[in-house]
């Protein structure tokens, strides 16, 4: 009973949120000086008259009062019409299709490769605390966190591509079903780089919960039991810090959805983000308007995910 | 109300000596090197700032194009000749520019907003949540550069760009401690007594805030930096021909391979100026946590 | 003279703080023999506890046993590694604690904390399962299949301490130690589990050492009472003698700090002014100067423990001189 009415305060706390955020996109985009229709059209928009410009307006209803153009948008999306691209024709939902799934498995990745370097280096910090090993675990992660992601990409393809002569990304990106190495080789390096920057935070609040839980009383009850080291480290430390690690790591996939746009324009990876990106670059509202909606959609979808983690993880959270 | 209450009621409630957290800040290794590091880029920054470069840092010299690291070229030439030092100064002094003006709007506005949420309850809380519930659901960059692009390019509009991202931060940080705050006894006492509200907020809420929102403006600088430059790097940032380090490692892309001091300078500038913010923030947090009262 | 199960020589127990290292347990002596119960009692801040922890080489940084020896079964503890230990661990010696919601992991089901103590000592799984189930039956756990698969936080306070205990009996340890284990519940409950571990522990011949702060918990629990302040032992004897005749002056306090329903003419729960000395603060003498009411000029100097009657007390002053 508890359990069905928190989950549908969530629900509609995120459907708030998601109208919300439905209001601020299209706002933002209708305040662009220059609209849709000479953005599109570049140069030619000033060799059209008047009447043409005021023709086309009323085709792509920009004519029309704000409010009804929004709620005119927001049904359409409702009906699965999440708008056309001006310059390609190609529907937004296609687009999506085609781009939404290279985003999440660079999302999936890059939380592969950031939990399986930060929890690891969390540890050993966590270990001995104040030590050498731990300033020196602190110092990576660290590090981690101060180089930008743009400049760490650079760096990455600079190096490997003009000085190794390997650049996986140079060629069409391959789907996984069609060319699975060369699709893995293409996500690599991008991986590494949004990983990197996941890994840092990882690693802090890995450190922070395992030193927290270790001074609790059940892992003294379990040294006194003669329990193994290693058994105590998994079964009772790591197992009860990782309510705070999930937390963090829901967090920061978010932020990877848009550090994604930088990497991906780096790399060319024909992800969502870089759908977005060039959809600003362009003016085109529709694109960018669902995009967002979308992006913003699958943030919503991980915190969501991350919730019912916590309670696979905790029995305490099931009981409300 | 006797002076002495008066008096008793204002003695009751002291926040953290600051002339012992100053000390501590110095004391830590991260505090140490946060100051130091920080120094280093604001001394680089101010002297660029009253123009004391080596060059102009936007005139060409195309004779002296891609030079490496020299004596008359401290840190090399980029592709149009300009000294990559004092474009790297120069774009230190953009990146805090826009940096600082966007974190102190951030958080005047969020601190205001937050303290506000936390001690009139209710009526503002509700429609306050709910906006910093959309502003959370945008990853923070994707917000940032969507804000840049609907305006006319300046350094301002970017600055206030990124103020808007970070808003909520302050918002949440410093609505818990008010919210904590306002059940504590003096607090409660206080508005028994009859004390003004604004009396309670000026002379004992914000002082007691006040480091959690120190801490918090430093880790926004370096934030505030990174989201900056990466915006300069995808060429929505500060406009040309003002240094940006975001944009000078753009530009240096395709160039690094060869000429790998055009990528260094500006990267190298950058990683350093925030990882001194984030040790001074961290040495900060530290220094100002009330656990390390007890051992002052 | 059988061997003592236990027997702890001159244990000093060192707090290493940043302003510089405190003695907690100042070189305390004492023995168990095989079959006995002995109460350790004393205020928080005797160092009972940490005594306790001490024997189970339980102490982690800053604290640390920096003197004496601690003997089971005649065997050396702080002589064997640190792999040997975790083998007498749950096994030969085992604890209880005082908190069991905080001292059972709150993410693993009931009965198999139970069963890794005994699979941590190289029970194969279905033995261990076996006599999980047993021993939580024999700790009185209503229907011992169903609660071996609950979660900590889904029992109540007595039944969460009887699971506890029941870790602590997988392993039939020779020496049982109880650290305040009814302090955290109810009265009604405490006298319960009181009850229990009395009962299992004669039932088994166990070896038992309670440690409390209660002189009337353990009255009629144990055989022997060792009394603490302030890091020192201050007495020793016979339970019978504490009650009866007691030689120290703290003692004396202790007891008649008890509530007594009967006896309408003391006050109730007469509270000993002032507190007991905190690590940092060294004491001229006798630690329990500052509080005694028969404290003489001998007291600037520290007593030792000294045979008296049946048992064994550090103090200058002897009851007949009582004011």
């Amino acid at each position: 009973m508890i359990r069905g009415k928190r989950v549908a305060r969530t629900l509609a706390e995120a459907t708030v949120t998601l109208v919300g955020v439905a209001v601020l996109v299209f706002v933002m985009m209708r305040v662009v000086p220059g609209d849709q229709i000479t953005a599109s059209l570049g140069i030619e928009a000033g060799n059209m008259t008047e009447a043409q410009i005021d023709a086309l307006r009323a085709y792509y209803g920009i004519d029309q009062p704000l409010h009804e153009q929004f709620f005119g948008w927001i049904s359409e999306v409702a009906s699965g019409n999440l708008g056309v691209s001006q310059r390609t024709g190609q529907s937004v939902l296609e687009m999506t299709a085609n781009s939404l799934p290279v985003t999440i498995e660079l999302a999936l990745f890059a939380t592969l490769l950031g939990v399986l370097i930060g929890v690891p280096l969390g540890m050993i910090s966590a270990s001995r605390p104040n030590s050498r090993r731990d300033a020196g675990a602190q110092f990576v992660g660290l590090a981690a966190l101060s180089v930008p992601s743009f400049l760490l990409g650079a760096l990455l393809l600079t190096i490997v591509a003009r000085v190794l002569r390997y650049n996986p990304n140079a060629m069409g990106y391959a789907r996984p079903f069609e060319d699975l190495s060369l699709n893995l080789q293409q996500m690599l390096m991008p991986a590494i780089v949004l990983g990197f920057a996941l890994a840092a935070p990882i690693m802090r609040t890995t450190r922070s919960a395992i030193l927290e839980v270790r001074s609790q009383d059940f892992v003294r009850t379990a040294i006194g039991k003669g329990v193994s080291p290693m058994r105590i480290q998994i079964r009772h430390v790591l197992h009860n810090s990782l309510v705070p690690i999930v937390t963090m790591t829901g967090i920061q996939l978010g932020y990877l959805l848009g550090g994604a746009v930088v990497v991906e324009q780096i790399f060319s990876v024909p992800g969502i983000g870089r759908q977005f990106l060039i959809g600003m670059q362009q003016k085109e509202y529709a694109v960018v308007q669902s995009t967002v909606l979308i992006i913003a959609l699958l943030f919503l979808l991980v915190n969501l995910a991350t919730d019912l983690l916590y309670r696979v993880i905790d029995p305490r959270v099931r009981s409300g | 109300m006797s002076v002495n209450e008066v008096a008793w009621l204002e003695a009751e409630d002291t926040p953290p000596q600051r002339e012992s957290t100053w000390r501590r800040l110095l004391a830590s290794r991260s505090g140490q090197w946060g100051l130091i590091l920080t120094g280093i880029v604001l001394g680089l920054a101010l002297l660029s700032a009253i123009g004391a470069t080596p060059y102009d840092p936007i005139s060409q010299r195309p004779e002296d194009r891609l030079q490496g690291p020299s004596l008359a070229y401290l840190l090399g030439t980029d592709l149009f000749g300009r000294d990559v030092l004092s474009r790297s100064m120069a774009g230190v002094t953009s990146s805090l520019q826009v940096a600082v003006v966007a974190v102190f709007i951030s958080a005047v506005l969020g601190t205001f907003f937050g303290v506000a949420s936390g001690f009139y309850g209710n009526r503002v809380r509700g429609p306050l949540n709910a906006l910093t519930n959309i502003l959370f659901a945008f990853p923070p960059l994707l917000l940032a550069l969507a804000l840049a692009s609907v305006a006319t390019r300046n350094w301002f509009t970017v600055a206030v760009a990124i103020a808007i991202v970070y808003i909520p931060i302050f918002v949440r940080v410093t609505r818990a401690p008010v919210l904590s705050l306002r059940e504590t006894d003096f607090i409660k006492a206080a508005r028994v007594l009859g004390f003004s509200s604004n009396r309670i907020l000026f002379r004992h809420v914000l002082p007691n805030i006040l480091p959690i929102v120190i801490v918090q403006v430093t880790l926004s600088m370096s934030w505030a930096v990174l989201t900056a430059a990466a915006l300069s790097y995808l060429g929505l940032g500060t406009p040309p021909p003002t240094p940006a380090l975001g944009s000078m490692v753009f530009e240096a892309k395709n160039l690094a391979a060869t000429a790998w001091w055009t990528m260094a300078a500006p990267g190298l500038v950058l990683i350093v100026f925030v990882v001194g913010l984030n040790l001074l923030g961290d040495g900060l947090r530290d220094a100002l946590d009330p656990r390390n009262e007890s051992n002052a | 003279m059988t061997e003592p199960l236990l027997q702890i020589e001159d244990l000093v127990v060192t707090l290493g703080a940043r302003t510089g290292d405190h003695d907690i347990v100042h070189g305390i002596s004492l023995r168990v023999q095989p079959g006995e119960t002995l109460g350790v009692v004393g205020e928080s801040g005797s160092g009972k506890t940490l005594t306790m922890l001490a024997v189970m080489r339980l102490l982690s940084p800053p604290l640390a046993m920096s003197r004496g020896s601690i003997r089971l079964e005649g065997e050396d503890l702080a002589a064997l590694s640190e792999s040997e230990m975790r083998g007498v661990r749950g096994r030969k010696v085992a604890m209880v604690y005082q908190d069991p919601m905080t001292s059972l992991n709150p993410l693993m089901r009931v009965g198999d904390q139970v069963i890794e103590a005994m699979t941590a000592h190289g029970v194969d799984d279905d033995e261990a399962r076996r006599r999980a189930l047993e021993t939580m039956a024999r700790v009185e756990l209503p229907d011992p299949e169903r609660t071996s698969r609950a979660y900590p936080h889904e029992l109540s306070g007595g039944m969460r301490q009887r699971a506890l205990i029941a870790t602590a009996l997988a392993n039939d340890p020779t020496l049982l130690i109880a650290d305040e284990p009814t302090t955290a519940l109810d009265v009604t409950i405490q006298r319960q589990i009181l009850a229990l571990v009395k009962h299992l522990s004669d039932e088994f011949h166990m070896t038992t050492v309670w440690v409390t702060h209660d002189l009337g918990v353990i009255a009629r629990l144990v055989d022997r009472v060792v009394v603490m302040y302030g890091g020192y032992i201050v007495e020793d004897a016979p339970v019978d003698q504490i009650f009866h005749a007691p030689q120290h002056p703290y003692t004396k306090r202790l007891l008649a700090s008890l509530p007594n329903p009967a006896d309408d003419s003391r006050p109730p729960l007469a509270q000993i002014p002032g507190r007991p000395p905190l690590p940092s603060e060294s004491i001229e003498g006798c630690p329990f100067r500052p509080r005694c009411q028969e404290a003489i000029e001998s007291c600037l100097t520290l007593p030792s423990l000294e045979p008296r009657l049946e048992g064994a007390v550090a103090c200058w002053v002897p009851p007949e001189r009582w004011g």
